[in-house]
């Protein structure tokens, strides 16, 4: 695919898109998922690979909220500095696809052009990245949507601004720490100013099918993260959506797959949040952060936007199959056992802390968050009910203080 | 786990500040592609600003209840400073000798500066090397888990395959000892010399010290001098220990000097030129101890006495200063008795 491309021909191309915006549900999409959809408008001619070009002008985004990430704290100063006061930020969404190839365009404001520098010892770049499922359909568990996690890995396709350009990765990851780059097919990738707007336009383009990732699905979830260089943003600290979908109408519609993602999305469907708010104070903040109660850091992931990026499915299964949905522990250095005598050879022993799981003789794996499966289903969903609500307020007001 | 730790210690009675061991370092790892700031090893007067500017107000490191600390990156300009080169084309010629560019800042900036009045002036040398720590910071705060200790010697390194440039290892690092490479994008640091102590070697800094202040071996081999220096003597304290991060790099303190001088120019009896408070902020509260050692084997040897300690720190034969056990690659060069010499390993050269 070349980055050159006839803005003219895209524009005709895209007055073919087959079916017109949703207004309502598509055939066969249960009707709670219509807000998690972005449709991937069905080109006739080939992808635009210029994030500028017209053709993505035509159709229509869908505006998705991203939180800054606080589930795990990392250690800089200025950034978190920044971190306490963030916001969070809308990425608009737009994607298309001609049949054999995905372009995925995310548009998102950034007064700041913040590109790395080969000198720039403290400066970050600007950057976004798209995350999909590695393994989806029926009966495929969305990973964790911080990377993955270790039964549930994730592909990760990132750009970032430098003074010469973009640098592109593609990646595998299975949890916080584990992304180890991979070959997952051709992906062109472009980052441009949008002065009108005063932000950034990046554009993913990649095969449908390509790396072992067969995206010719009829729904594929999808996950975007956008980082702003001049608050110090690189790494975890971001801001990311939860797990969203694209609807490829050209592709069959995997209903029982729908159905699970649907899981708690209807409104109403969850149960009373004012009741899982007494049940959460009760018991998970003895761990969790979330907003004003604060619990040891780096014990437990910190809660206090979970309701942008967690689906219900995963909070339901995290509160119930805590050792199916393990992520691996940040850095169990983060946290010193300074009662421990030192090592032979004077090297501190293994920083044992806080780790979020126990590795048993058999190498089976037990989260150390207790299960909770005994809860009856109306304290879960109700618990899932008011994990929702965390980190929806439009200001920081959810951020750590 | 690691097993063994490679420490070394640093004699800053002996130091004359030569920057013999900074060059030795920057020839051997840290020339260009962006590695001119770097400076593995750099040798800083106290008291003043070091590098980078402030270092010991950006943070990081554990506070007493083990929690990682948040750190901060220094700015190149401001607290590195951007390195500089000078007009010796010109030079050559005639001209006077002159930076290009405007310096700012760099390592040992502030060499001139010292404390206190004529008289009574004071400063001493601190070389700086990453502290190869047991509980290292920069590893604690890699969210790629890129950073790792070597099981066999604790040295502490950067896999470079893992490393994307987060930079959290830079400001984690209390002594600012990891740097960022921005061209090449990942962060690199000092490695003890790995590839040297592997062959028998000690690091270039140590071999290289015309002062002979610098010790090598491992904290749990009882024949060496670093051993004996630092568990035997307890005279080589950590530098920073509240920092939390358990370095193995340990300083022999400076003594306090010659007295002061009164008005009229006569010395103050018990007086100290360099203040046991001042050596405090730096080493603890451990210094007074380990300055009464040295003082009390200094009076024993003054009254013609023996004194196994200060001979060791005289170190009248270098080789003796460096106990590194068997080369575990042995090859190209081995320390001999009078310093380098090559050895046949049908390799070229």
């Amino acid at each position: 695919m070349t980055a050159r491309h006839l803005p003219r021909r895209a524009a005709l191309a895209l007055a073919l898109v087959l079916p017109a915006a949703a207004t309502a549900a598509p055939q066969g999409i249960p009707p709670a998922l219509t807000t998690e959809i972005v449709e991937v408008a069905d080109l006739a001619g080939p992808v635009p690979t210029d994030p500028a070009s017209p053709a993505w002008n035509a159709l229509p985004p869908v505006a998705l909220v991203a939180a800054p990430q606080v589930s795990i704290r990392l250690p800089d100063a200025q950034a978190n500095a920044a971190l306490a006061k963030a916001a969070n930020r809308t990425v608009r969404v737009r994607a298309a696809t001609d049949g054999t190839s995905l372009g995925v365009l995310l548009e998102w404001p950034d007064p700041t052009e913040d590109r790395t520098t080969p000198d720039g010892v403290e400066v970050f770049g600007d950057a976004a990245a798209l995350q999909l499922p590695l393994e989806l359909g029926a009966g495929k568990r969305l990973p964790y949507v911080g990377m993955g996690d270790e039964r549930a890995r994730v592909a990760v396709f990132l750009q970032r601004a430098t003074s010469t350009g973009t640098v592109a990765r593609q990646a595998i990851g299975a949890g916080f720490g584990t992304l180890a780059r991979a070959d997952l097919g051709g992906l062109t990738v472009a980052m441009r100013r949008d002065p009108a707007r005063k932000g950034w336009r990046a554009l993913f383009v990649r095969p449908l099918a390509a790396g072992g990732l067969d995206l010719r699905r009829g729904i594929v979830p999808f996950a975007v993260a956008v980082w702003d260089g001049s608050a110090k943003e690189r790494a975890g600290n971001k801001a990311l959506t939860g797990w969203k979908l694209l609807r490829l109408a050209r592709f069959p519609l995997d209903a029982a797959y729908a159905a699970e993602l649907a899981w708690g999305l209807a409104p109403g469907e969850l149960g009373d949040a004012r009741k899982g708010k007494e049940l959460f104070e009760a018991t998970c903040t003895a761990c969790h952060s979330a907003g004003e109660l604060r619990a040891a850091p780096g014990l437990a992931p910190d809660l206090s936007r979970i309701g942008v990026i967690a689906s219900p499915a995963y909070l339901r299964d995290s509160i119930v199959l805590p050792s199916e949905v393990i992520v691996p522990t940040p850095n169990p250095a983060q946290h010193q056992d300074r009662a421990a005598k030192l090592a032979r050879g004077a090297a501190w022993p293994d920083d044992d802390g806080y780790v979020w799981y126990r590795v048993e003789p058999d190498g089976k794996k037990t989260s150390t968050m207790p299960d909770f499966s005994s809860l009856p289903k109306e304290d879960v969903q109700a618990i899932v009910a008011h994990l929702r609500t965390l980190g929806l307020e439009p200001s920081g007001s959810g951020g750590t203080p | 786990m690691t097993t063994r730790q490679l420490a070394m210690v640093m004699d800053l009675n002996k130091c004359i500040g030569c920057q013999t061991c900074t060059v030795a370092c920057k020839t051997q790892w840290t020339q260009r592609n962006g590695r001119d700031y770097m400076y593995w090893n750099h040798v800083e007067t106290r008291p003043g600003d070091g590098y980078p500017k402030g270092w010991e107000a950006l943070g990081g490191g554990f506070d007493p209840s083990g929690a990682l600390q948040d750190g901060a990156v220094p700015a190149r300009a401001s607290e590195y400073g951007i390195p500089w080169d000078y007009n010796l084309d010109e030079a050559a010629f005639g001209a006077e000798v002159r930076p290009q560019g405007q310096p700012t800042h760099g390592p040992n900036w502030d060499e001139d500066r010292g404390a206190g009045e004529f008289p009574n002036a004071w400063f001493f040398y601190l070389p700086r090397i990453c502290n190869h720590c047991a509980s290292p910071a920069c590893l604690a705060a890699c969210p790629r888990g890129a950073i790792y200790k070597r099981a066999e010697d604790g040295v502490v390194l950067v896999d470079k395959t893992r490393c994307e440039g987060h930079r959290y290892c830079v400001a984690a690092c209390p002594y600012k000892k990891v740097y960022a490479n921005p061209t090449l994008g990942y962060s690199e640091k000092c490695i003890l010399c790995f590839p040297r102590v592997e062959q028998g070697l000690p690091p270039a800094c140590a071999q290289q010290c015309v002062g002979r202040m610098r010790w090598v071996g491992y904290l749990d081999d009882e024949a060496s001098q670093v051993f004996q220096l630092v568990r035997r003597f307890e005279v080589a304290l950590p530098l920073h220990p509240e920092y939390g991060t358990q370095p193995n790099v340990f300083y022999v303190p400076p003594l306090p000097g010659p007295p002061r001088f009164d008005a009229q120019g006569r010395p103050v009896a018990g007086s100290e030129r360099i203040p046991t408070k001042y050596l405090e902020t730096l080493f603890g509260p451990a210094v007074k101890k380990a300055l009464a050692t040295l003082q009390g084997e200094l009076a024993r040897r003054r009254k013609g006495e023996p004194s196994e300690l200060l001979d060791t720190l005289i170190a009248f034969r270098q080789e003796d200063m460096f106990r590194l056990g068997t080369p575990t690659r042995p090859g190209l060069v081995r320390l001999g008795r009078r310093g380098v010499k090559s050895v046949d390993s049908g390799e070229a050269r």
